[in-house]
């Protein structure tokens, strides 16, 4: 198993953000991880990140307990920008590859030249998407286990959605497994092997994508209303 | 290749049935070469696994077959792919005829309405 | 891996630096210049003038200290508490290689600082004073620094002066980082917060110290305040090396980004 959640619990200020979740992953899976705002997905993905410690439970990956071992294997796209603004596009690219031993610059410079960024463009006079788009890039260059995307395609156009898409696609390896977390579900569907769906801090339910439809015949996204229905 | 998918049936029955489709009226003729798994995939915005589990079924099926080292084919036993085409014609008149029982044709009506049918 | 995020930490600030060394060096210049046009004059206004360029250099070099305060501080907010933290924080480093590269390059700054104030001063005081007076005059006073027992304690203290003022700053945003809401207020606040109990805790020992002194003599006498000037040393030393710790620890496991 690549990850193991046991009986994680996490609490902020007396509210559980976390309550009790238990899953596992394995290697060469997309995983989405699905519930409304405030269910717990951020926190789940940042205390695998590692910017967080959990209240309670236990959580491995590739065996080890989160830390510096994890943190080298781990590449992990936050919902925020978190570029230095001093920084251009080339030195972002040269801070990855000083510090992750994954990296591949050859990736990261491929796919800007097709996303049209130049490389000596500023952090600071980019628009939003663009620094999101760099960020995506510098993430998806690594030759991680695991992929950890925070709403990788809320707010970005619709063309940039289908590129994000594909980047992940083409970017599939057998021995690493992607969670993305998303309210975005009928976009990302047809690309997950398995969902996880977090209500109020807790799992829901955990299946593949395929036994949902068999089993309810229904989208993954049709589900997902029915289950968070007001 | 087009790519389009509903939302209530398994993705990989889905396109198990575009690519059955497209042997069929021959789009991908016998012997044709397919894409690596991954630039289909990434091509119908659908998981790898997915594709995977889609052209194994195939395989097993005997509609494509993998050579060790240069990929991915189309059989080139026509028969096969004739017999394919039977069959999916033999579905598409099932449920047309499913559909026009639905409406209160019998099956003769039916065939007699085909054969005046104006667009014919 | 240290030394790659002192890289970054350098590279980051580098140009602000620069930019105001080149304004010092080239407001020396001009005061030298200025101070030259009218040297052999006896001008009314020549004291006025002598005066105003030396308090312009005592406040250059308080300006640049402050600078370095004021630089070092918005990098460690900027890159370990806000969004950039995001980033930081998942690197595969240690959370004390984060805090001790940041130290390390506020004493790079502070000594390049340094070098550039006294370069300053030197130039804009070029031909007015004897450059061999003045480092015989060193040499003299560091040979009674050497010989003079609990000097090295001054010395020590100018050493870790940064350190002991960092140290507190990163222990109040790891403190302020606690906070859910209005961090850097937090922050401020803790800084005062810690700021006070550190003199309460100072006052004390002060206290007893001059308490155990039996009398108005020993109170008076060189040893007493070596001392006592050591057990102060001694006690910042603990207290820093307690901020810092402390600050790492939060920062470690209770790490709690917007």
């Amino acid at each position: 198993m690549l990850v193991e959640c046991n009986n994680l619990f996490k609490n902020y200020g007396g509210k559980n953000a976390l309550n009790n979740v238990s899953f596992a992953v394995e290697k060469g899976k997309i995983i989405g991880l699905l519930g409304p705002n405030g269910s717990g997905k951020t926190t789940l993905i940042k205390i695998l990140s590692g910017l967080l410690t959990a209240s309670g439970g236990s959580i491995t990956i590739s065996g080890d307990p989160v830390g510096i071992e994890t943190k080298k294997i781990v590449s992990y796209l936050p919902e925020r920008t978190y570029l230095s603004e001093w920084m251009n596009v080339k030195q972002t690219i040269n801070f990855f590859s000083d510090f992750y031993t994954d990296f591949s610059e050859e990736t990261a410079y491929d796919m800007l030249s097709r996303l049209n960024i130049d490389p000596g463009e500023k952090l600071r006079t980019m628009s939003k998407g663009t620094k999101e788009k760099v960020q995506l890039i510098l993430v998806m260059s690594r030759k991680a286990s695991l992929y950890l995307l925070d709403e990788p395609i809320g707010g970005v156009d619709p063309a940039a959605r289908d590129y994000i898409l594909k980047t992940i696609i083409s970017n599939y390896s057998e021995d690493s497994s992607v969670i993305i977390s998303t309210h975005l579900i009928s976009d990302i569907e047809n690309v997950l092997d398995e969902v996880i769906f977090l209500k109020y801090g807790a799992l829901m339910l955990h299946m593949t994508a395929d036994e949902i439809r068999e089993q309810h015949g229904k989208s993954v996204d049709a589900l997902f209303r029915e289950v968070f229905a007001c | 290749m087009q790519w389009d998918f509903n939302s209530t049936t398994p993705v990989y029955v889905q396109i198990t049935e575009q690519i059955k489709l497209s042997i069929a009226i021959g789009e991908l003729k016998a012997g044709d070469k397919l894409m690596s798994v991954r630039e289909l995939a990434a091509e119908a915005e659908v998981n790898p696994n997915t594709m995977q589990k889609a052209l194994s079924g195939l395989e097993r099926e005997g509609l494509l077959y993998t050579h060790r080292t240069s990929g991915r084919f189309v059989t080139e036993d026509s028969e096969l792919i004739a017999r394919l085409r039977e069959q999916l014609a033999a579905e598409q008149i099932s449920t047309f005829l499913k559909n026009m029982d639905k409406l209160g044709y019998t099956a003769e009506e039916t065939s007699d309405m085909l054969k005046t049918f104006p667009g014919k | 891996m240290l030394i790659k995020l002192l890289k970054y930490d350098i590279l980051a600030d580098y140009k602000k630096y620069c930019a105001v060394y080149i304004a010092m060096l080239a407001a020396s210049v001009m005061l030298l210049l200025s101070r030259n046009m009218y040297i052999d004059s006896e001008i009314f206004g020549y004291d006025v003038l002598v005066d105003l360029i030396s308090s312009a250099l005592t406040i250059l070099s308080v300006a640049a200290c402050v600078m370095v305060l004021v630089f070092s501080i918005s990098r460690f907010y900027k890159n370990l508490v806000r969004d950039e933290g995001y980033l930081m924080h998942t690197l595969p480093v240690h959370t004390w290689e984060l805090l001790l590269s940041k130290l390390m390059a506020v004493y790079i700054w502070t000594i390049s600082t340094v070098i550039m104030v006294i370069m300053c001063i030197g130039i804009s005081t070029l031909g007015d004073v004897d450059l061999s007076e003045i480092i015989s005059d060193l040499i003299e006073f560091l040979d009674f620094l050497f010989e003079t027992k609990g000097a090295m304690i001054y010395i020590a203290y100018v050493i870790l002066t940064p350190f002991f003022a960092m140290s507190i700053i990163y222990f109040a945003f790891a403190l302020g980082n606690l906070f859910s809401k209005n961090k850097l207020g937090a922050s401020v606040l803790m800084y005062f917060a810690i700021k006070f109990a550190e003199n309460m805790l100072t006052g004390i020992v002060n206290f007893f110290a001059i308490a155990a002194a039996s009398n108005r003599e020993s109170l008076e006498s060189l040893s007493f305040l070596n001392n006592f000037v050591f057990a102060r040393f001694m006690l910042s030393v603990i207290l820093s090396a307690g901020y810092f710790i402390a600050a790492e620890r939060i920062f470690a496991k209770k790490l709690n980004l917007e």
